[in-house]
């Protein structure tokens, strides 16, 4: 019993640590809210192993943990694609931010020049 | 009637080579400029080089647009593109800094447009036949031609020659979208793809005498990968 307690402890740690992060403004609130998932799964992880259990058995996995470590691939893949979307995207920007400055200086040296 | 011509370069590290294409840009355009009817600028992109490239361009009278990170030939190619329609030039003309094409083909690159034939002509090295390079590099620009030709239905004998001359209205067109990392290729089926007619003019090609290429033996083996890449996202923006 005891050991089924562990995850809700750290859970709970995780989900005290996001409210004073998120208060604090060091977290986004996409951050903080794909975090507080991550902690109330946690939490409910005792409750969940049954539920887990009864998921398992509906999708026709023998074992509860091969449906588990199912999940929690695409989970990982799903926010592996998120941050290379946003990595793409902070990209773009970047690349476009350059361009722009590169022209705007490039115009002002020949406006200096013609004077 | 010609209008505004804009010659331009994209250079990365090309202090050796750049300055002497330059005069040889601006005689050729002397010299089918007796009239002064033709207003012309040579633009060079100076894609963050760590050398002298971009001072030395700016002494030989170029203009000079210098990323002060290196984005890539593509993003330096659109960066010279953004530049021509900010400042309303008519007309295009793209060329190596290296010295692989030589200046004295942009008035046969000019031509077509002028009499209205072509909005984009390309100068093939293997129009007519003469250019050899290593068997690989051949082969795959045959067989990247051939695809490119059977879906663009234009022919197209040299898909990655960077050699061109482009219409202002076929730029405004394709300037906004995400370049990849075969420009030349992407290009040119968006252009055919939009409706806009290309030709191809023989030309001779030189190899580098100076600096590294942008092709090593790992670019070259993703080269197929990216072209089919290039003609997916081609097509699926429509």
């Amino acid at each position: 019993m005891l050991k089924l307690a562990i995850p809700s402890v750290l859970g709970l740690g995780l989900l005290i640590y996001l409210l004073k992060s998120y208060s604090k403004g060091d977290i986004s609130r996409k951050e903080f809210l794909i975090s507080l998932i991550i902690s109330i799964t946690l939490i409910f992880a005792p409750v969940e192993y049954v539920i887990a259990n009864l998921i398992a058995e509906a999708f026709g996995f023998y074992y509860t943990f091969v449906l588990v470590f199912f999940a929690s691939t695409l989970f990982l893949l799903s926010i592996q694609i998120y941050v290379i979307r946003r990595i793409n995207d902070v990209d773009k920007r970047i690349t476009r931010i350059v361009q722009e400055i590169s022209l705007m200086r490039a115009e002002l040296e020949e406006r200096i020049r013609e004077k | 009637m010609m209008g505004k011509v804009l010659i331009s370069m994209v250079a990365y590290n090309e202090e050796k080579t750049i300055g002497d294409v330059i005069v040889r840009v601006r005689k050729v355009m002397e010299s089918i400029n007796e009239d002064n009817q033709i207003y012309y600028d040579i633009l060079v992109v100076d894609d963050g080089s760590t050398d002298k490239t971009g001072e030395i361009a700016k002494k030989s009278g170029a203009k000079v647009v210098r990323h002060f990170i290196n984005l890539g030939p593509g993003q330096a190619l659109k960066t010279s593109y953004l530049y021509a329609i900010k400042k309303g030039y008519d007309l295009v003309v793209r060329l190596d800094a290296d010295g692989q094409h030589p200046p004295e083909y942009i008035p046969h690159l000019l031509e077509p447009i002028l009499r209205g034939e072509a909005d984009v002509v390309i100068g093939s090295r293997y129009l007519d036949g003469s250019y050899k390079s290593s068997f690989l590099r051949d082969f795959g620009n045959l067989a990247h031609s051939k695809l490119l030709s059977l879906i663009s239905r234009q022919r197209l004998t040299d898909i990655t020659s960077g050699f061109r001359a482009i219409k202002i209205d076929a730029i405004k067109d394709i300037v906004e979208y995400d370049y990849p990392s075969t420009p030349a290729v992407y290009i040119t089926l968006k252009e055919a793809l939009l409706g806009y007619k290309i030709k191809e003019i023989p030309v001779k090609m030189y190899p580098r005498r100076h600096g590294r290429s942008y092709l090593n033996l790992r670019r070259l083996l993703l080269y197929p990968f990216k072209t089919i890449y290039t003609v997916v996202k081609t097509f699926m923006e429509g």
